[in-house]
């Protein structure tokens, strides 16, 4: 009967076009670095930035649309344990996710930046978590997409703990500040989504206020 | 004087047939639709409104055919539509989302602020017009969705179930309003509230599995039901008894 | 439409949408002051760089505006009215555009504020680069737009972003003649003066690219045919014409602009406003050579610097580097990066053209001297050197550093180890 369950949850959340997108990007991450590494005028960690920075982000924000079913309050209402079942489906995205992701770069770790992959497949869905907690399903993406075009295009050059700490995305995986960033913001994504649930706008339907009167 | 004319009219969602060899004329003044879930009220009233193309069959509204590019820009002119599930700008105020659908509907921008304060009003909202949509409640948005209906004075005016969520003052209130706008305008409601065709409509339409299979006034279907029917009231009770007759006959 | 533009202006995504561009336009202005501050034309050309951030906002901001009624589940509604679909469509574009456009401005006017303050040129045909920025702005959010009405994804909005993003980092990436067509890609620089007809044909692609856009978005296509037809009539002379990289350098930004007391220092007008900064650092440091024979007597722009020119070969001048010295008020952004133009490396590159890297490490070492002593003994790596050369008369040193300049002039390695270990 669970595996029943688990089924039609999967389907109710969109699961398979989740795991289509993934291998989508995959494929492109593969495509893009072995591109970009190629190119004469980038040395290894300047041709990997824009595959480590963006592939787990675009694979984040997929997942966002997910974090939600049709009608949350509708859920809510149910006696599921849904803080397990939330923290889970957020851990096995980023298994899928970093996972797929880092086999594509695992032939040089270095040049395309496998643990680079990793570490921003943590702090990218991290944060879209957190902000489905915050803004609701239908926004989560919007903190992800904006940090991610602000950092890739500030890349600062000095280095330093804090510099590291904000800018966590475009650093070198050999940087420990940066993964201690990604995985508190992983960690307070998850404990909040896994808590709060995505969060409930104010909206009447006329649709659905007619349920009243039927 | 005829207004909505519709002749051997058939739609179809693949290959479940939902509007058969279907015929119907409607003048001036309220025309109530009844029918049960899935009859096709809510496509023929999709037909009528100009969003749905049918498969076969002619429709006039007007006079202009809605198969003709020309005519149906017409026709819109003078069109208003309230579906059964509307959508709206949660951002915008009831004033704006008038007003938007008056621009849409291609109004003189003169008579723009005029109008949308007329059918605020008509609608009751008048004290609520400056306020977002999301901050409305169900009924509200209800009356929202008629403002935007009428806010051009149509000469032909579809409601897919407007009662749904108004409660019984609103309602009482809105069958007044229903006999003001069919002194000049053919009015459609479709709803499934009989009593509300009872006490506004002048003429009734009964579909069911596709068919129109009573058209007349409500006193007459309200002659056809018996002691024996099932229902609370006399109109209840012709409008089952009408339904198993058809019934009967296709079987 | 007036009317639709002005309730879209208010309730739509462009209240969001400047709000946004606004931030975006302090970030990427408060990154890299150096690339603009005390420029017009740096200034305009700096808002050609950061597109690669702008324009996907723009598209993001359409596709979400575009995709509300899908959202919103309106469509029924709208279908049933008159009036043509492209023209919410395109008062939906124009707000965002407009708001977006606008937030940027609200940024760009505070750092334009700033310029002129201190500009010492106002050039270079700077609003013409800056207006292509602006029309790629209103191309990026068509697409969006686009992308919203056409795509029914729910997460359409922040993909085709990243898309474009994606794409215009390949453009900057990909060393093509398409690449040109990216609005992101600048023209020239600074000193160059780039010729009308490229703006002309950067901005009839754009509009042309806007018009396509919009006009594959409410399915016109005879309007999307004819406006193909003029993107692609623009973008084949952009892509085949000789590349512009080394556009024609501006005569009037070029022109030098010197100190009238003290030894000479020149800067071209386009950095003129640092003059006074660069003079009080440059001008101890000349006075301190005048009148040692072969000792440069003038510090000059390296903008203005013949290709080619390497520093033993015009001992007469010293360059200075000035491109990112600016700070956002138009002050001399690092005294110690513009000090190090004065600092000797000659011993060393004679004697590696001499020996590749086996050579005696006391030629460095000669130069480390030199170069402390001429700085004033605050330079990186050479701080004290020149401590032992102090302690002598002032005409010794002098004689010391005449020594010095001679010997690099001939590539006398054993005379620069003699004077390494003199003093």
């Amino acid at each position: 009967m669970t595996g029943r369950l688990l089924r039609l949850h999967l389907r109710a959340r969109g699961a398979s076009a989740f795991v289509a997108g993934v291998s989508v990007i995959t494929l492109l991450a593969w495509a893009g670095g072995t591109w970009l590494a190629g190119r004469s005028f980038l040395d290894g960690p300047a041709a990997r930035l824009p595959v480590a920075l963006l592939a787990p982000l675009l694979a984040a924000v997929l997942l966002g649309s997910t974090l939600a079913g049709a009608d949350e309050e509708l859920e809510r209402g149910t006696p599921l344990r849904w803080p397990a079942w939330r923290a889970g489906q957020v851990l096995l995205a980023v298994l899928a996710v970093a996972g797929a992701l880092v086999l594509t770069g695992l032939r040089v770790p270095e040049t395309f930046g496998a643990h680079a992959l990793a570490r921003n497949t943590l702090g990218w869905i991290g944060l879209v978590a957190g902000a489905t907690a915050l803004l609701g399903a239908r926004l989560a993406w919007l903190p992800a997409f904006g940090y991610g075009c602000a950092v890739y295009f500030a890349r600062p050059r000095d280095t330093g703990v804090f510099v590291a700490l904000w800018s966590w995305p475009v650093q070198p995986s050999a940087v420990a500040a940066s993964w201690w960033a990604a995985s508190g913001v992983f960690v307070l994504g998850l404990v909040g989504y896994a808590y709060r649930g995505s969060a409930v706008g104010r909206r009447f339907r006329p649709s659905q206020s007619r349920s009243e009167v039927d | 004087m005829t207004t909505i004319s519709v002749a051997d009219l058939r739609v179809s969602y693949g290959k479940r047939v939902v509007l058969d060899d279907l015929a119907i004329e409607l003048g001036v003044g309220v025309h109530g639709l009844l029918g049960p879930n899935g009859a096709g009220k809510t496509t023929l009233m999709r037909v009528l409104a100009t969003v749905l193309r049918p498969d076969r069959g002619e429709v006039r509204l007007l006079g202009h055919r809605t198969d003709d590019r020309v005519g149906v820009r017409q026709a819109r002119r003078r069109l208003g539509y309230l579906p059964q599930a509307f959508g709206f700008y949660p951002r915008f105020t009831v004033r704006e989302f008038v007003e938007y659908f008056a621009w849409l509907r291609e109004m003189p921008a003169a008579r723009i602020p005029l109008a949308v304060d007329r059918a605020i009003e008509r609608v009751g909202l008048l004290d609520r017009a400056d306020d977002r949509m999301k901050h409305l409640s169900g009924g509200m948005l209800r009356r929202a969705g008629i403002a935007q209906a009428i806010v051009n004075d149509p000469r032909v005016l579809l409601l897919d179930e407007p009662t749904a969520g108004l409660d019984p003052e609103q309602r009482v209130e809105f069958r007044t309003l229903l006999r003001e706008l069919g002194l000049d305008a053919v009015v459609l409601v479709s709803t499934h509230l009989v009593e509300d065709v009872a006490a506004a409509c002048a003429r009734v339409s009964l579909v069911d599995d596709g068919r129109l299979v009573f058209a007349g006034r409500p006193e007459e279907l309200i002659a056809a039901g018996g002691d024996g029917d099932s229902g609370d009231s006399p109109i209840e009770r012709g409008y089952t008894a009408v339904l198993r007759g058809a019934r009967q006959v296709s079987r | 439409m007036r009317r639709a533009l002005w309730v879209e202006l208010r309730r739509g995504t462009a209240p969001v949408a400047a709000l946004a561009m606004f931030g975006a336009g302090v970030w990427v202005l408060a990154v890299h002051p150096d690339d603009w501050g005390g420029r017009w034309v740096g200034l305009a050309d700096y808002l050609r760089v950061p597109l690669m951030v702008l324009c996907p906002l723009m598209v993001c901001a359409g596709a979400w505006q575009a995709g509300r009624e899908r959202r919103r589940d309106i469509g029924e509604l709208i279908a049933a009215t008159p009036r043509p679909g492209w023209h919410s469509l395109v008062a939906a574009w124009l707000a965002v555009t407009l708001a977006g456009i606008a937030g940027l401005m609200v940024a760009y006017a505070g750092a334009a504020v700033l310029v002129a303050r201190v500009a010492t040129y106002d050039g270079g045909a700077w609003w013409q680069r800056a207006s292509v920025g602006v029309l790629a702005l209103a191309a990026a959010s068509a697409g969006g737009v686009l992308v919203g009405r056409r795509v029914r994804l729910r997460v359409a909005a922040p993909i085709a972003g990243l898309a474009t993003y994606v794409g215009l980092t390949i453009l900057t990436y990909w060393n093509a003649p398409a690449a040109r067509l990216s609005p992101a890609d600048t023209v020239g620089s600074v000193y160059s003066l780039v010729p009308g007809w490229v703006t002309g044909l950067q901005a009839t692609w754009l509009v042309a690219l806007t018009v396509l856009l919009l006009a594959v978005a409410v399915r016109r296509w005879r309007v999307a045919l004819l406006a193909g037809a003029v993107a692609i009539a623009a973008a084949v002379p952009i892509n085949t014409a000789p590349s512009w990289y080394r556009a024609p350098a501006d005569p009037a930004a070029v022109e030098l602009v010197c100190t009238s007391s003290g030894p000479e220092v020149c800067l071209t007008r386009v950095n003129a406003f640092l003059l006074d900064e660069v003079a009080a650092v440059a001008q101890p440091i000349l006075a301190r050579l005048d009148g040692i024979p072969g000792a440069p007597r003038r510090a000059v722009d390296e903008a203005v610097r013949p290709p080619g020119d390497s520093v033993p070969e015009d001992a007469d001048t010293v360059w200075l580097p000035l491109d990112f010295q600016a700070t956002a008020f138009g002050d001399l952004a690092n005294v110690d990066y513009l000090r190090w133009a004065f600092g000797q490396r000659a011993g060393g590159e004679c004697a590696y053209s001499l020996h590749g890297e086996e050579f005696d490490q006391r030629i460095h070492q000669v130069d480390g001297i030199a170069t402390d002593w001429l700085l004033g003994g605050s330079v990186l790596g050479a701080a004290g050197a020149s401590a032992g050369l102090r302690e002598l008369p002032p005409s010794a040193q002098r004689a010391w550093y005449a020594d010095y300049l001679d010997a690099v002039g001939r590539c006398d390695l054993p005379a620069l180890v003699r004077l390494a270990e003199q003093p």
